[in-house]
């Protein structure tokens, strides 16, 4: 997935949670890394741990949970050697997050040009009109309409997308060098969607920042992404570029999901379902995590688990059938 | 499960019956403030603003559109969870309005609802069984004998084992939960369900499941269906016939392939060409449709959708067009509220 210097470059990462039954893996030794000016789509379903992974790099992983294995480098900058003061240095200076919904992010009773200013002074030195010229500037790059009379609307003034609008405008006021957005859309209606999309477009265009999106949806990070990780029950299971995710996934869980989803245009009688539910944590199969939903699975899927493998040209999966298909 | 094929394209009963469901003009406005601590009245949310649909038996209508356009209040004013402002609502062919006693009684029985939160939408101190027996209960069907095999049936219908019916809701998956409000909606024999958003809370792989169980549920009895979505995909895959709104108007209304194949409002347009598809490439720049949704509070003059329309003109901003059929519509029911409807194929 090139040759540059990464951006964020994660290895073996591992996130735990003590639990009655033992130590739960939410992240279980994943490895990736982003350039400069690229995306990662990184996909899976609820409890995969694709968050999780995003919490970890800001040192946000909430307590009794912590890190308990791998590296996580930001430029020249080891995060997980780093104490809480300087955490907090790097949080919107060098890696900003967008979350799902804005409401819960943004400040209720703090302007949105106010909120703006604030996450540019925090970072960086100047005046309170030097503040305010910066957030008035950020809020015209993030296309808000009207920006001088929406620099003192509150939140709950705006629409859901004008308030993801602003939440990214906060992100990028000390245009960090990675964005990390996690399911940025899926509280938006379709057509905002397709504006979100192509804004976070146009800034990573404008300011060169790498970007890890976090997204369920298939059709949104394949919207965005150059490089695709899909993750189940803590792992990387299938890693490549878009293309070749998109065009011949080597994991039955990967195809599975894509062949789960309905699409216009392409009816079938039935849509072909994954058996079983989402994994839990605390009652994964042995071996290979997805094994128990697999139509592929055999004894040796069920004993060993799946090394994520090179499969030609970059593409990892990790799986004993890799490329298998379903009988 | 039943093993019966699933339906495919119209049903052509759904074009010669009676209908099972009239809605007509319906208006459904809720105020602002005007209660609470500062109840000052501030406004009037104008969620549904004459609104007409018809359901035949054993149909699929989905009621569809983004948040705000009113297809759930629809669906809420239908199951008389609201009152409606103005307009009829008919059920079997007698004003839900006018029932009393043992008529309301049977038509609250035909008609079931299924919500978006399989959890929020059950008794959490309930065993699951117990929730499948409630509507039976409280409908006095048979002997506890009787409603105990009732919801076996059920419960097996839906693809649970009936042998979990002494657990309680927690103990199951978002999925599981959904198939449990299912059954709860199916034990009355119901000859109508609304599906409001019923996979939206849903982990995509779990989606395909559900959906499938609902096929195969109408495909087993004549059951009709309003699904109320947000994802014209589900439809697509779905429906019989498909009603588009936005701020409280049905702005397009067809059957399924119609619709699909030669959409005429630039809003249905513009929601097919935004949804994102898995391997399409990455997001051409400059194509989204402009514009937020308006709010329903102060809803635009004219057409709702002319402030984001590409077609709009000076009619557009100041006459609500008419829902009619547009050119070759009139056999098929295809239905368009537009000054100036694409024609068929055509780019906005």
């Amino acid at each position: 997935m090139g040759d540059g210097k990464p951006v964020l470059d994660v290895r073996d990462l591992a996130v735990t949670f003590p639990s009655e039954d033992g130590p739960l893996h939410a992240v279980a030794g994943i490895s990736y890394r982003i350039e400069a000016g690229r995306t990662l789509g990184v996909v899976g379903e609820s409890g995969c741990g694709k968050s999780m992974t995003a919490l970890a790099i800001l040192g946000l992983v909430p307590p009794p949970g912590r890190i308990s294995g791998g590296t996580v480098r930001v430029g020249d900058l080891e995060v997980t050697a780093l104490a809480e003061d300087q955490l907090a240095a790097i949080r919107g200076e060098r890696v900003s997050m967008v979350f799902q919904e804005p409401m819960t992010a943004l400040n209720p009773v703090m302007t949105v040009g106010e909120q703006i200013a604030e996450a540019w002074t925090l970072h960086r030195e100047g005046s309170a009109a030097e503040a305010r010229a910066a957030a008035l500037h950020m809020i015209e790059r993030v296309r808000i309409p009207d920006p001088r009379r929406r620099f003192d609307d509150y939140p709950h003034h705006m629409s859901g997308g004008m308030r993801q609008r602003a939440m990214i405008a906060m992100a990028l006021a000390c245009e960090p060098d990675l964005l990390i957005a996690d399911e940025p859309t899926t509280a938006l209606d379709v057509t905002i969607q397709a504006q979100i999309i192509e804004l976070m477009m146009e800034m990573q265009a404008e300011l060169g920042m790498a970007i890890q999106f976090i997204s369920h949806n298939l059709g949104v990070v394949s919207e965005i992404a150059d490089d695709v990780a899909v993750m189940y029950a803590g792992r990387i299971v299938e890693m490549g570029t878009a293309a070749q995710i998109f065009a011949a996934p080597r994991h039955p869980y990967t195809s599975a999901l894509m062949e789960t989803i309905p699409r216009l245009g392409a009816r079938v009688g039935r849509l072909p379902a994954i058996p079983g539910a989402v994994p839990d944590l605390r009652a994964l199969p042995l071996g290979c995590p997805f094994s128990d939903r697999c139509p592929l699975a055999d004894t040796g899927c069920r004993a060993a688990l799946p090394p994520l493998a090179d499969q030609g040209g970059g593409h990892l999966a990790a799986c004993f059938k890799a490329g298998e298909s379903a009988p | 499960m039943s093993a019966a094929p699933a339906p495919s394209g119209t049903s052509p009963a759904a074009a010669v019956a009676a209908p099972l469901l009239e809605v007509r003009d319906l208006v459904k406005h809720f105020p602002i403030g005007g209660g609470g601590l500062f109840g000052r009245r501030t406004g009037t949310i104008h969620a549904v603003n004459g609104v007409s649909l018809t359901l035949a038996p054993g149909e699929t209508l989905a009621l569809v559109g983004e948040s705000g356009c009113g297809k759930t209040t629809v669906a809420r004013t239908i199951a008389r969870l609201y009152r409606p402002d103005e307009g009829t609502v008919r059920f079997r062919g007698r004003d839900l309005a006018g029932l009393k006693g043992g008529a309301l009684k049977s038509a609250r029985r035909a008609l079931q609802m299924v919500f978006q939160d399989p959890f929020g939408s059950l008794n959490p101190r309930l065993p699951i069984g117990a929730i499948i027996n409630e509507p039976l209960k409280i409908h006095r069907l048979g002997t506890a004998a009787d409603r105990r095999a009732r919801v076996a049936e059920v419960m097996t219908q839906v693809g649970l084992n009936p042998r979990d019916a002494e657990r309680y809701p927690h103990q199951f998956s978002g999925g599981q939960r959904q198939r449990i409000a299912i059954a709860r909606a199916l034990a009355l024999e119901p000859e109508l369900i609304i599906a409001d958003e019923p996979l939206s809370a849903l982990d995509v792989s779990i989606q395909s499941q559900i959906l499938n169980l609902l096929q195969d549920i109408q495909a087993a009895r004549s059951l009709a269906f309003l699904f109320i979505t947000h994802d014209l995909a589900v439809v697509d895959h779905f429906a019989d016939r498909v009603a588009v709104m936005y701020l409280g108007h049905i702005v397009e209304s067809a059957p399924r392939d119609a619709l699909f194949a030669a959409p005429r409002h630039p809003y249905t347009r513009a929601l097919i060409d935004a949804i994102p598809v898995p391997g399409g490439g990455k997001r051409k720049l400059g194509t989204a449709t402009r514009g937020d949704v308006p709010s329903p509070a102060a809803p635009p003059s004219g057409c709702p959708f002319h402030p984001r329309c590409p077609r709009a003109s000076d009619i557009c901003r100041t006459a609500m067009p008419a829902l009619e059929a547009a050119a070759g519509g009139a056999e098929t029911g295809h239905l368009a509220a537009c000054h100036h409807p694409l024609d068929p194929g055509e780019a906005p």
